[in-house]
């Protein structure tokens, strides 16, 4: 259905950043902070009445805001898509940015440069807004530009020391190789098509070949912005922003671009197997690596960051396997829990004066219990602990690698095996990072929360005022409440809750992968596997880091298990045993993984290869450009001479 | 057609403009004094104006297309000639300006714009 | 020769600048003795810059014909450039007043050489004789010299200058000798005469060496790689709104002039494209790379304007194809208008910035950007805004320009080559969000970064430049209309 509002979604925020932005130095904090929060919560009050509005026979919005551009062939509207996917997406960014809104009121308050803040966080959500809503891959690209710029402004707002510089740095030249690629894919597709409209993207045949290539083009694109192998490594360090920032940018929304970039696209990457696989593998490796780095971690925004690395990967397995359904999926809860979680960093932080070493914590649970109490539902979320939404949409992931038709008749080289277990691997890989990632997040919980207060001196932990604790809560409830898009089909079907259910609401979104859909498997086995994993985990982080450290005052687990506790409790060898056959070398091997990659090639080729670059350009440049003017008489002379030379030389037959 | 290298009465001509072209170029890139360098300038543009002399006089192809002809060539060089004197004019008004500032009209020593 | 008086009106544009001028030179005879104050000045001729815009645009719907017996044309293509140079004479003069203004150095000849110089640009652009090419570039030329040592304060503006006399004159000289090649081959100096020999194949040596001579002349003016080592050193030396003016209009008209000798004099079988290539990935490669060093911002937007350059050069090698591509001619028009804009808006602000530098005959550094958020959002929002238009980041005009021409640069079967522009656009990035980064996240170092005064008319130009940067980003409708009307001369 044609519609004529949609294009005030982004428009709001956007005027509220050129309002904060330009004006914001002179205005009363409290008008600045209204006009902030205002403009984002109507752009969801706009989306929400939408969403429920959507027409159920076409289920789709849509707006040409102008013609934005055509010459020769190249037509290009400046239009808005708002269906179910962008509009559920839609209502993620603007309501889960409204929290962060509110929460930055309380954690900015004190900063001197608040209303820059405040204007890039609206640009910010203006232009992942676009970014979601646009119609084409080039509307596409302008949010993809945006975000990324008001990443680089966030990244680098308390921009007072070198390591903070060399951290905007990093994300920026990483980015960068990203861009390249999707810009090409881009040229490739308008190429091939003519066109660059999601709608006619979405029909268009295309050869296996062309459709590889820009799949892969702009898979690169979705590396760089998604913290992907092997471009990672900007996230962890884009931790030195404001902690909202991360919440809001680094986990919930913008690192998200480019699983919805391949979900949106779901017709060229069903037509080009070879690559869904690959995004598959590259998303189940960069699970496995980031969560093994995450357990060797001491920062609490560190440890959170190489988790979201990590639940990224976890969404390309599921968009990669030919589940585009499921990677959302996880898209959405994990936008829950894990803003949820970062909040409750940044209100741990905002509570210990600064203090981010998850050493120097400990029993915080009694200083800030609204804080402990959100983070654990979260850490349960994400742990993908029965019954809360991490679980459903995390293991919809496993199951359906497991039972993906999409690599079936795919083999390696003319006349290779078949890659038919391709499916299997990635679901063990994928089960093993899930035992994992509830290991390092039920430490990162008990080592902030529970034991004794680990603390430096001076600072008097306490709970953060209401303005922040209530975001807490309401990222805490929606992430459990979020179970209800996860469910199986079977289970709910008939019921009102057969509409939420996410894989029959975005039934006709995606195409199927060519292998078709699995069909017809019990998610029951998953599930007890799933569960196993998730409570093995928590049970592993206990053991390691809840009796030895938590000796006293740890009642709740006492209780649950009183036996196990009684037997490792008082038992030093048994901490001193696990740490030699677990924690030493997991610890190792992980800071060697960092070292060798994060370090070496990353930092040593890219980041400080570039500065080697420029200091060899600025030489080079220095011998060339000395000033004397003779010189630059002499260069003209030979390039005259040489055009001469080369103008000839093609003339002659 | 008359190949460019081969005899000609215009040949001898275009020899001598094309040596004095390479000796204008030379002299701008090679003289350190500023009104030097000024005056291999001019030498180039009479250099061309010796081409287009020779070409005017001695035609490499049958007819000319324009009107008026060949004469054309002789008329491109009183252009040539007048927008040298303007060239000429500003050149030394400049000149002047960066020896008023520096107090030196070594072309070496105007070096503080570089990198 | 039968010359026609109505043939003047073809030229309109041209007179009215150059009449301006003389206005202007007159009004300093006569009226210093009576109105010493001269600050009218600025706003006459803005006025006459005005005008000239009116008659270029008035002129765009004419039927394309030759003027002067074939010296001249009238088409759609000179008067789209020429309504550039004459928006960007009007933005810069705009400009100039509050930089002359604020360093007391209002003078009469300052409007009439930007005057004289506008004149000689559409001349131009509209030229199809090489005598009429060498004239205009003459007095285009002459004016920008002596537009670049205008201020008298201080080494480095009469420094400048006099490498740019030197340079210019050498690349004149060259430009020169190559029309005298292409009149010996051909008997006479009409381009059009000119793509006659060329198409009866009877084309020698000497036609080639024309070609040669006379490209070489046009990159130098351009500011193509190898025949680029003027622009920094100039850049830098020049007063900020002179700059400005030479990156617009400077570059509008000799990329116009550039098109207009390998396109309609040496044929459209496009023996030139290959070395067109060449020169675009150099220049590309060279400018983004030299770039990224720099700590003075007019010098890394010296460079940048070489690497702009490299993009342009991609429209031109696209048109040179067998049959000649009115998108290419139309991807090169706009991109014009949009780094115009862009470039002049830019300069403006490094004006307000350098006017406290200016008078120590120092070079700008970073450094004194730091912090300019503080005190001025709206001009730190502008520049940023200036900074992602010629980094070529959606959504504005530059974004809009490069898209345009690598679209062409792909469908003439050149895409290494546009991929090559997008992955060295991609990477400039890296120095114009430094400019960003410092406006906004470095504190301010010294306590007055930006005098006050006389910003206003320096603020409306710039507010002008930030609108048309945004409108030509995102309604890019019109003005590609615009330009593509204007290419039609070129073919399909």
């Amino acid at each position: 259905m044609e519609v004529s509002w949609l294009h005030l979604i982004p428009l709001l925020p956007l005027a509220g950043a050129a309002v904060c932005g330009l004006l914001g130095k002179w205005l009363p904090k409290a008008w600045l902070y209204a006009i902030a929060l205002v403009t984002v919560l109507l752009s969801f009050c706009i989306g929400l009445t939408g969403f429920l509005r959507l027409p159920e026979e076409v289920p789709i919005f849509h707006e040409v805001a102008f013609n934005w551009f055509s010459a020769g062939s190249l037509h290009v509207d400046m239009g808005f898509l708002f269906d179910r996917l962008s509009g559920a997406l839609t209502l993620v960014v603007t309501g889960v940015g409204f929290l962060i809104h509110v929460y930055s009121v309380g954690y900015m308050d004190e900063d001197p440069g608040y209303w820059r803040y405040f204007a890039y966080l609206n640009l910010f959500i203006a232009a992942m807004l676009t970014l979601v809503l646009g119609d084409n891959l080039v509307a596409m690209f302008v949010g993809w530009e945006g975000v990324g710029l008001c990443s680089y402004l966030l990244i680098g707002f308390w921009y007072t020391d070198e390591e903070k510089a060399y951290a905007g740095r990093k994300a920026f030249v990483v980015n960068r190789i990203g861009d390249v690629g999707f810009l090409i894919g881009i040229f490739v597709l308008f190429n091939a098509t003519g066109s660059v409209s999601f709608a006619q993207l979405g029909v268009a045949p295309l050869t296996l070949a062309t459709a590889s290539i820009a799949a892969l083009c702009l898979f690169i694109g979705a590396i760089g912005k998604s913290a992907q192998l092997p471009l990672y490594v900007w996230l962890p360090d884009a931790m030195a922003g404001p902690t909202p920032v991360s919440a809001l940018i680094h986990a919930a929304t913008m690192v998200t671009a480019g699983v919805y970039m391949v979900a949106r696209m779901s017709h060229l990457y069903t037509s080009a197997p070879g690559v869904l696989a690959l995004v598959a593998l590259v998303g189940a490796l960069t699970a496995l690596w980031a969560a093994l780095i995450g357990t060797a971690q001491n920062d609490i925004k560190r440890v959170l960051a190489y988790s979201t690395v990590s639940q990224l990967g976890f969404m390309f397995i599921g968009v990669g396997v030919g589940a585009f359904f499921a990677g959302t999926m996880h898209l959405v809860t994990h936008a829950f829990f894990k803003a949820c979680l970062f909040l409750g960093s940044g209100a741990v932080i905002h509570g210990l004066a600064g203090e981010q070493d998850l050493r120097r914590m400990g029993g915080l649970r009694k200083y800030m219990p609204q804080t402990a109490w959100t983070f654990a539902v979260a850490t349960v979320a994400i742990s993908g602990i029965f019954p809360i939404s991490g679980f459903f949409s995390k293991d919809e992931i496993l199951a359906q690698a497991l039972h993906t038709k999409a690599y079936d008749f795919l083999t390696l080289g003319p006349g290779g095996p078949h890659l038919t277990s391709l499916g299997t691997i990635l679901y063990l890989v994928g089960s093993f990072t899930a035992l994992i990632t509830s290991f390092y997040m039920w430490r990162c919980y008990f080592l902030a929360f529970e034991g004794e207060y680990r603390g430096p001196e001076g600072v008097h932990p306490h709970e953060s005022p209401g303005i922040m604790t209530s975001p807490l809560w309401i990222l805490a409830a929606l992430s459990v409440l979020s179970l209800v898009i996860g469910l199986p089909e079977p289970w709910v079907r008939g019921s009102f809750l057969e509409h939420l259910n996410w894989e029959h609401f975005t039934g006709r979104l995606f195409s199927p992968p060519r292998g078709g859909p699995p069909a017809g498997f019990s998610p029951w086995p998953g599930y007890l596997v799933a569960l196993a994993i998730g409570w093995a985990g928590f049970g592993l982080a206990w053991l390691l880091y809840a009796p030895a450290r938590a000796a006293s005052g740890d009642d709740r687990f006492a209780a649950l298990f009183p036996r196990l506790r009684n037997a490792f409790a008082n038992k030093f060898w048994v901490d001193e045993f696990y740490d030699w056959l677990v924690v030493r070398p997991l610890w190792s091997f992980a800071r060697g993984l960092w070292r060798i990659f994060d370090a070496t090639i990353i930092d040593g080729l890219f980041i400080n290869g570039s500065a080697q670059l420029v200091a060899w350009v600025a030489a080079l440049a220095r011998r060339f450009q000395n000033g004397d003017v003779q010189r630059y008489a002499a260069v003209t002379a030979l390039g005259v001479l040489a055009l001469v030379y080369a103008f000839l030389l093609r003339s002659s037959p | 057609m008359v190949d460019f290298f081969h005899a000609h009465q215009a040949q001898h001509y275009l020899v001598l403009a094309a040596l004095l072209f390479a000796l204008g170029a030379a002299g701008v890139v090679l003289r350190r004094n500023a009104i030097i360098v000024l005056m291999s300038i001019e030498l180039m543009l009479n250099a061309v104006n010796l081409t287009f002399l020779a070409f005017a006089r001695f035609p490499l192809v049958a007819n000319s297309p324009m009107q008026g002809g060949f004469s054309q060539g002789h008329a491109a060089v009183f252009f040539v000639i007048a927008t040298a004197a303007a060239e000429a004019a500003v050149g030394l008004a400049i000149i002047i300006a960066v020896f008023r500032s520096r107090t030196s009209v070594n072309v070496d020593e105007f070096d503080s714009l570089k990198l | 020769m039968n010359f026609n008086p109505g043939d003047l009106y073809g030229v309109l544009p041209a007179l009215l600048l150059a009449a301006g001028a003389l206005v202007l030179l007159t009004s300093e005879v006569f009226l210093r003795p009576v109105e010493p104050d001269r600050r009218y000045q600025a706003w006459v001729a803005a006025a006459f810059a005005f005008a000239g815009l009116w008659a270029s645009l008035a002129q765009l719907g004419d039927p394309a014909q030759p003027l002067f017996a074939g010296a001249a044309v009238s088409d759609g293509f000179a008067h789209i450039v020429a309504a550039v140079v004459c928006a960007a004479l009007f933005l810069s003069c705009i400009v100039a007043f509050s930089y002359l203004e604020s360093l007391r150095a209002t003078r009469g000849e300052f409007y009439a050489l930007a005057l004289f110089s506008a004149s000689g640009m559409c001349l131009l652009a509209q030229a199809t004789d090489l005598v009429v090419i060498f004239i205009s570039l003459e007095v285009m030329s002459l004016a920008v010299y002596a537009l670049c040592a205008y201020l008298r304060r201080g080494k480095r503006p009469a420094e400048a200058a006099f490498k740019y006399f030197i340079l210019g004159s050498f690349a004149s000289a060259i430009f020169l000798y190559g029309a005298a090649f292409a009149f010996g081959a051909s008997g006479s100096t009409r381009l059009a005469d000119l793509a006659a020999t060329v198409r009866s194949g009877s084309a020698t040596t000497l036609v080639y060496a024309s070609a040669a001579l006379l490209a070489a002349g046009f990159a130098f003016k351009v500011a193509a790689v190898p025949f680029h080592m003027w622009v920094p050193d100039v850049y830098d030396g020049a007063p900020a709104p002179v700059t400005g003016f030479m990156a617009a209009g400077v570059k509008a008209a000799a990329f116009a002039t550039l098109v207009r000798i390998l396109v309609s004099g040496y044929g459209e079988g496009g023996r030139w494209r290959g070395l067109i290539v060449a020169l675009a990935y150099l220049t590309m490669l060279v400018g983004n790379l030299l770039a990224v060093p720099q700590r003075s911002v007019k010098r890394m937007l010296a460079y940048s304007s070489i690497a702009h350059a490299g993009y342009l050069l991609v429209a031109v090698a696209a048109m040179g194809t067998s049959a000649p591509r009115a998108d290419a001619a139309g991807a090169l028009l706009f991109y014009l208008a949009s780094y115009g804009a862009t470039v002049i808006g830019a300069f403006a602000v490094v004006a307000i910035i350098e006017r406290k530098l200016a008078l120590s005959g120092l070079g700008d550094d970073l450094s004194s950007w730091a912090g300019l958020s503080e005190k001025h959002p709206a001009l730190a929002a502008a520049m940023s805004l200036f900074m992602i238009s010629l980094a070529g980041v959606p959504p504005t005009a530059g974004f809009m320009a490069k898209l345009t021409v690598f679209r062409s640069a792909i469908e003439a079967d050149l895409v290494p080559l546009a991929i090559f522009g997008v992955i060295t656009s991609v990477a400039g990035l890296y120095y114009y969000l430094r400019v960003v980064v410092y406006v906004y996240m470095v504190p301010e170092a010294k306590a007055d970064a930006v005098q006050g005064g006389r910003l206003l008319s320096a603020g409306l130009a710039i507010a002008g430049c930030a609108l048309i940067v945004l409108w030509m980003g995102v309604l890019p409708g019109s003005f590609a209309a615009l330009a593509q009307s204007g290419a039609a001369v070129f073919g399909r």
